[in-house]
């Protein structure tokens, strides 16, 4: 088999960029959502312990309260624990606590709901994985154990 | 007559130079070469354009380690123009402490690195600017080049013209042959795929340049001679080692933070850049000397993280956020090598076998450098850093470069060519290419290669 050059060098390239590609992923954000049926969203990166993989001072982590879940706001949420939002996604990422995610959906406006996986969920890739969504969600499906989602109010 | 198709005209006598390999080494080697009325062969085992079942046939190998299965093949192009066929484009100078293994320093260097731009067409500013950026690091970009320089129509005129360049296709030089004392190469072995074989001998005043990438020269020289079992130049088992890559970690930090930590922009004469925040000498020598090259990459503020929200509201909104992506040099260590494997390429030369794997001694002054950035920003509570663990432990893809397997030293227990690139021993036999690096730096190697190859030509005719 003999390829033309072109084929040749874009064979050879393809795979160089893939690697990057490939590589990339283990940090990119918001890439994956998780109703379209596909492979299960390939972690990002699991939040570390204590500066959460940041050099802090002690005054950063004094005021940032270490590795204490943050709490729903829940005068901007209308939280249902247990409670599955199917669709909707417009992005995902792995957070530190439900607090956090809720956070993350507060300060995008195009955010009206989120979904959070907990720790007790089945599937260890989707534990601690959050899904910002807006109000295009398919259903939802309450006594999901393994969930907790909430509602802009 | 500029291209020879058969090994049977091939007439010896008419050349000073014989040259193996057409890449960036060997084509700007023979260029400065024969701007100076020297005659020189440039001998290739490839054809004008790539070709899988030549590539496929001349660069497999067994690989052992980081970097991936086909990484070190995908980066050794057999065709005219060599591995200038995938070349990225990217250019920049090594650094000063980038030396300090070597034999040579910058500045025998500089003057050639501004005949390397010229080469390239580009402005020789990417060899001298670099800017302050935070105390204890700098900024020093690499030029980018969209279409960068492939060696093959770049040289077509070494086929078409009929100057002081000859070059013969389909050709591999398939053996050395040393003298009685190993003082020198007495005679080299060309083959054709259709089989033709012919053993040329050098004249006294010949000499032999390897310009055949990282692997074709230590292939070259690993292979022994008909009863021996040393290769020309591997007398103290040096040759295949210290192999070296750039291990690049993308998107393995990130630096968010006041936007006085935008990097600085160079002159517009620069060009298409990448920008890089490399430490300082003071920086360099405190956190183990490795050269680490950290693209700054903007990009939004990531409002899941914690840390982020508290800056940006500390801020107050004065805030800006860069992933990093580190670009590496890897430490030299002999155990990372090229050696034989038992089956051999259609000329008979044997294949290869790699095992290269960047250690604690290359990832831990990473984490030390991009610490010592958080600090730093930390200290003047101006901006944060983010390490991301698993990322910089990870398999890291490379640039495709391939250095250090014959690598420069003044002591021949522990180098294998000298600081003019001549083989320890041999007074006819030199390396042009990657391979002589002693140490890799994180900059792009091509600009250096081909201010190694520069220097070479002088070297070799008097004028260095």
């Amino acid at each position: 088999m003999s390829m033309t050059r072109r084929e040749g060098l874009l064979a050879i390239v393809g795979v160089v960029a893939g690697g990057i590609v490939a590589n990339a992923s283990n940090f990119a954000v918001n890439t994956f959502g998780r109703s379209a049926g596909g492979p299960p969203p390939v972690a990002n990166f699991e939040p570390a312990g204590l500066g959460m993989g940041w050099v802090l001072s002690e005054a950063d982590m004094a005021e940032l309260g270490g590795l204490e879940a943050q709490a729903i706001d829940e005068t901007r949420f209308e939280v249902t624990e247990r409670m599955d939002y199917i669709g909707g996604d417009f992005t995902a990422f792995r957070a530190m606590s439900s607090g956090d995610c809720a956070a993350a959906c507060d300060s995008d406006p195009a955010c009206t709901r989120f979904t959070y996986a907990t720790t007790k969920h089945d599937t260890v890739a989707k534990r601690k994985m959050c899904w910002l969504k807006n109000d295009e969600i398919e259903a939802s499906r309450a006594n999901s154990g393994a969930y907790i989602s909430g509602q802009k109010r | 007559m500029a291209q020879i198709s058969s090994v049977s005209d091939v007439d010896i006598s008419r050349y000073d130079v014989l040259i193996v390999g057409s890449g960036p080494a060997g084509c700007s080697l023979a260029d400065r070469l024969s701007a100076k009325d020297v005659a020189c062969l440039i001998i290739e085992t490839g054809r004008d354009g790539y070709n899988q079942d030549i590539q496929t046939a001349y660069t497999a190998m067994d690989t052992r380690g980081h970097f991936g299965n086909q990484h070190w093949a995908q980066h050794w192009i057999r065709a005219f123009g060599g591995t200038s066929m995938v070349w990225g484009g990217w250019c920049a100078p090594l650094d000063e402490q980038d030396f300090d293994a070597w034999p040579i320093s910058l500045s025998d260097l500089r003057p050639y690195y501004d005949t390397a731009a010229d080469l390239l067409k580009l402005d020789r500013v990417i060899n001298s600017y670099e800017a302050d950026y935070l105390p204890g690091f700098k900024f020093k970009p690499f030029r980018t080049v969209i279409g960068a320089m492939r060696f093959g129509e770049e040289y077509q005129s070494f086929l078409t013209d009929a100057g002081r360049v000859d070059v013969l296709l389909g050709t591999t030089v398939s053996g050395l042959h040393p003298n009685v004392a190993r003082s020198s190469v007495s005679a080299v072995t060309l083959h054709q795929p259709d089989g033709t074989e012919r053993r040329l001998t050098l004249a006294e005043h010949q000499r032999l340049v390897l310009a055949a990438g990282g692997m074709g020269n230590a292939q070259l020289m690993l292979n022994p001679p008909p009863s021996s079992d040393t290769g020309v130049g591997n007398e103290t088992d040096q040759v295949g080692r210290y192999l070296m890559e750039h291990p690049h970690y993308i998107q393995t930090a990130a630096l968010v933070g006041r936007r006085r930590l935008a990097p600085p922009a160079p002159p517009s004469n620069f060009g298409e850049f990448v920008p890089n925040i490399l430490a300082d000498r003071t920086t360099y020598t405190k956190t183990g000397k490795l050269s680490v090259a950290m693209e700054l990459v903007e990009r939004e503020m990531n409002r899941v993280d914690r840390v982020e929200r508290f800056l940006s509201d500390k801020y107050q909104g004065d805030f800006v956020a860069y992933n990093i992506n580190v670009r590496s040099e890897m430490r030299a260590s002999p155990d990372n090598r090229v050696t034989l494997a038992p089956s051999r390429d259609p000329s008979g030369l044997p294949l290869l076998k790699t095992m290269c794997m960047a250690g604690s001694d290359t990832v831990r002054p990473i984490f030390d450098v991009l610490e010592e950035l958080g600090k730093t920003v930390l200290s003047r509570d101006i901006g944060r850093v983010f390490i991301h663990n698993d990322t910089l432990v990870s398999n890291p893809s490379g640039g495709g470069h391939t250095m250090g397997t014959t690598a420069m030293g003044s002591d021949p227990r522990v180098s294998v060519v000298d600081a003019n690139c001549k083989v320890h021993r041999y007074s006819n036999l030199y390396v042009a290419g990657s391979s002589v690096f002693t140490s890799g730096g994180s900059a792009n190697p091509t600009l250096t290669i081909i201010a190694l190859a520069a220097r070479l030509a002088d070297h070799l005719t008097g004028a260095a």
